[in-house]
């Protein structure tokens, strides 16, 4: 489990961010010792969602193999914290 | 036509080669050396943010081969555009990263595109800085 701050770094983003997401219910997290604790699985699942993206032209949205295009944003920007 | 493309915009465009590219065949992309640096990264096959960018890195490292951009380094505009970004500011919501971005497209005049809603939404004032879909037409 992550602490708000290491959610934090590991999404790139600040901490508050974090926190609002939690406070609002769109990242579940539990609290220990009065410390809010986050699943990484579940921070995952919503990283993408922290880097919205404008739509793909229809010949992007595809891989060659068929698969969905992933965001573009949230990997720029999280290879810019080096993750 | 000069149009400033953003890393996250290669990337999208590289990665649908060989038609990525040419939704943007009658312009004359240009990009800052920084792009190169941001593109890199996301290409390699390595775990977390990377894994989601690539799926199929070899196809990739040799789309980016043949990326077809002009790295502005080589035109002598980096020295200006440090000027611009750091001199009078930009005047809009811009990180670091994104105003190597903005104020290269602004000290050419043209266009900047980015696949970044964030960054579209902060200089939305600005009014140069578009998303794929909307260069049709305009």
């Amino acid at each position: 489990m992550l602490t708000v701050t290491e959610a934090a770094e590991r999404v790139g983003r600040s901490p508050g961010t974090v926190r609002r997401r939690v406070r609002e219910g769109r990242l579940p997290a539990t609290t220990s010792h009065g410390k809010r604790l986050i699943d990484p699985g579940a921070l995952d699942e919503v990283r993408d969602e922290m880097y919205p993206m404008l739509p793909l032209p229809p010949e992007w949205q595809t891989l060659e193999d068929g698969s969905p295009a992933p965001n573009r944003v949230a990997a720029v920007a999280l290879s810019r914290h080096g993750r | 036509l000069k149009l400033v493309i953003d890393a996250n915009v290669a990337i999208a465009a590289a990665a649908a080669n060989p038609v990525g590219f040419k939704r943007f065949r009658r312009f004359e992309l240009v990009a800052p050396p920084l792009m190169w640096i941001e593109a890199v990264p996301v290409r390699t096959p390595c775990s977390g943010a990377a894994s989601c960018a690539v799926s199929r890195p070899s196809q990739c490292v040799t789309a980016y081969s043949r990326l077809p951009y002009d790295d502005t380094s080589r035109m002598g505009l980096s020295r200006k555009r440090v000027g611009c970004s750091g001199g009078d500011g930009l005047g809009c919501r811009a990180k670091t990263y994104d105003a190597n971005y903005v104020s290269l497209a602004r000290l050419l005049g043209c266009r900047l595109i980015t696949l970044d809603a964030r960054m579209r939404r902060g200089t939305s004032r600005l009014g140069f800085v578009v998303g794929p879909t909307e260069l049709d037409g305009r």
